[in-house]
């Protein structure tokens, strides 16, 4: 059984009559121990997903979903008291920027201490205890002195990995890591990731990493999932998805990136930017912006196609080549 | 200035701020920039690397003239702007421009696109309104910018096309060199490939040289015809991009471009992970400042601060350049 099944997902926005989906028609598992990407420009839906799967969209937001279960407990259904007792403990959440994440009054201890406070209780001996061993798992140096720091008095790679204390303190079965790394330095970003790697290695938990940095992707994660403008795009295994990518999104976001261009003068570039609420063409979302798009991606909306490992939303997903099929896919959408 | 062909020319220069340490104690100094020479060249670009707390920003600082260095010289047009007079400075100053991180903190929300664009010529000529309008006009054509945006707001424009707004300003004046800071930073992978493409096109067209301040090597790669690496302020290495990116001397340098994330698996290197993070520029190391974090450090490294010294065509600053792979 998967850890986590999100099938169906839609997250809505604005007014009942006129919304705007940011996530839409999603479906995503994560296996125990897995670590999955999410990739995608900025305004595709990655963040809200997150949000929605933490229960962090307030009203007027909407989140629907087919079904949407963690570890075969169904999330929509339990009680609201149920669902905050598993929040922070089975299932935590890194944000991006880890200056404004952390509460400036109080001290490390302070924000450690009530995590596990909240989630398994004890002493305050006992507890500051534990909150010392965290920031030793997170390789903090002279951590004893740092308990008592506030978080004005930490850089942003020590402030990240306090982040990171808090929300493995009580054990988490899924690590929700959104952009952990995108404010840092590359050495302390090489530091973060290899931390967070070993983590997941030594405690088995899962983790889903959300940046729109490829290259983080390539070399971390065994499964990425593509999202533009609100949908999964392509989702695949890590080795393949980055030599041969099926959709034509995948493939122009790799030729944008300085790494595939060594030796030439101009980067490959996407033209124009991700659509936002009031310019979403019809048909294929990509279509304006896509090299390939025929007259049918302008009228049709593809149905994501494949098996659960490897999906692609495409009319004529790219061969082995990186050249788009010919062959017609059934099941389109009329947008 | 001998060579005709140097725009802009820095011979050591510093810049160290003094920092109150609290009450009844002596000021501090912290050597925020300790020291750096380059030259800047029409037509091609310098990229200057590393973590933040090194002092790239205060190097910028330095060379648009927002701050006067505390020693060294830096020669632009005949003149060592930091001996010069007010009026020589003013003289100078439209030939820098700068382009900033972040487009969403750089343009002022109230202020429409054109009038931006016309402010620093009504600062800096004499134009009239209508030679004004029409050259605000011709700089958005030239950044891939539409005439309707002539009276559009920041806030109805997307990160990508600030970003070209931004650049469309600082180029208004027609400077000599252009200081970017970080200029692709806050940018998605395809808005930073069309942001670099424009870079590269006024180069081409204008003959501009740039400073290139960058942590993020996969691009400085693309852009960069020479490379200055930084560290706490003082240069570690300095050379061509080829031989920079080919073959790295200074530890610090293996470990920068050991740190960067690559897509393709043949590019990758074997991880050289630096534990802990810049020292405090207030109590630096003795000796060579990066002797705490480096993988071959040696007792010589940390008693003796290395000199920045001429090695395989480039400069080094280690002791042990050459012993070490």
């Amino acid at each position: 059984m998967s850890l986590l099944e999100i099938e169906k997902l839609h997250v809505e926005f604005g007014s009942v009559r006129a919304p705007f989906t940011a996530v839409d028609d999603l479906d995503l598992c994560i296996e125990p121990g897995e670590i999955v990407g999410i990739v995608g420009e900025s305004g595709s839906g990655k963040s809200v997903t997150a949000l929605a799967l933490m229960g962090l969209i307030d009203y007027p937001g909407r989140v629907t979903a087919g079904r949407m279960a963690f570890g075969g407990r169904d999330l929509l259904g339990m009680a609201e008291r149920e669902r905050h007792g598993m929040l922070g403990k089975d299932i935590a959440m890194i944000f991006q920027d880890p200056m404004t994440s952390l509460n400036p009054c109080f001290t490390v201890a302070y924000q450690l201490m009530e995590t596990l406070r909240v989630h398994q209780g004890g002493t305050r001996q006992q507890l500051r205890e534990q909150a010392l061993k965290l920031l030793q798992q997170v390789d903090i140096p002279d951590p004893q002195h740092r308990l008592d720091a506030y978080p004005h008095q930490l850089s942003g790679g020590m402030s990240q990995r306090v982040m990171v204390a808090m929300a493995i303190a009580c054990n988490p079965r899924l690590l929700i890591a959104d952009e952990p790394t995108t404010a840092l330095d590359v050495t302390v970003q090489a530091q973060m990731l290899e931390l967070l790697l070993q983590l997941q290695r030594d405690r088995g938990m899962a983790l889903m990493l959300i940046t729109h940095d490829l290259s983080i992707i390539a070399q971390t994660a065994q499964r990425v999932v593509v999202m533009y403008a609100g949908q999964v795009m392509e989702s695949g295994a890590v080795p393949q998805i980055f030599e041969a990518p099926r959709h034509p999104y995948t493939q122009a976001l790799l030729a944008a990136l300085p790494e595939c261009n060594i030796g030439q003068a101009r980067l490959k570039t996407i033209p124009g930017v991700v659509p936002g609420q009031y310019d979403r063409p019809g048909g294929c979302l990509l279509n304006p912006r896509c090299s390939y798009a025929t007259d049918r991606c302008r009228e049709l909306r593809p149905a994501l196609s494949g098996e659960s490992a490897t999906q692609v939303r495409c009319h004529s997903p790219l061969d082995g080549a990186g050249r788009p099929t010919g062959a017609r896919q059934e099941g389109g959408v009329r947008a | 200035m001998s060579d005709s062909t140097i725009l802009m020319e820095a011979r050591q220069l510093a810049r160290h701020y003094p920092v109150s340490q609290g009450w009844l104690k002596p000021k501090a100094t912290v050597r925020a920039l300790d020291g750096v020479s380059f030259t800047l060249t029409p037509g091609k670009t310098l990229a200057v690397v590393g973590e933040s707390g090194c002092g790239k920003s205060t190097l910028a600082r330095q060379v648009t003239m927002i701050e006067g260095p505390s020693g060294g010289e830096l020669w632009m047009d005949g003149v060592n702007v930091a001996a010069a007079d007010g009026a020589a400075r003013k003289r100078i100053r439209p030939l820098v421009q700068m382009v900033f991180q972040n487009p969403y903190a750089s343009l002022n929300p109230r202020k429409k696109v054109g009038a931006m664009l016309e402010e620093p010529l009504i600062i800096n000529t004499t134009l009239g309104k209508a030679e004004r309008s029409d050259r605000a006009r011709a700089m958005m054509a030239k950044v891939g910018l539409r005439p309707e945006h002539y009276a559009r707001y920041p806030h109805m424009f997307s990160g990508g096309q600030r970003q070209r707004i931004a650049i469309a300003r600082a180029l208004m004046l027609d400077p000599k060199v252009i200081v970017a800071d970080e200029p692709v930073s806050a940018l998605d992978v395809s808005i930073q490939a069309q942001v670099l493409n424009l870079l590269m096109d006024i180069q081409d067209a204008g003959g501009v040289a740039y400073l290139f301040i960058s942590h993020n090597l996969s691009v400085v790669e693309h852009i960069a015809d020479e490379v200055l690496v930084m560290y706490l302020g003082k240069t570690v290495e300095h050379g061509s991009r080829q031989q920079i990116f080919s073959r790295p001397l200074h530890p610090y340098t293996q470990a920068l471009l050991a740190s960067t994330p690559r897509i393709n698996p043949a590019l990758r290197q074997k991880k050289i992970i630096l534990h802990g993070e810049l020292p405090s520029p207030l109590a630096p190391p003795p000796g060579c400042a990066f002797s705490n974090r480096c993988p071959h450090a040696q007792e010589r490294c940390r008693e003796v601060a290395p000199p920045l010294q001429s090695f395989d065509d480039r400069l080094v600053a280690c002791h042990r350049v050459g012993d070490i792979p």
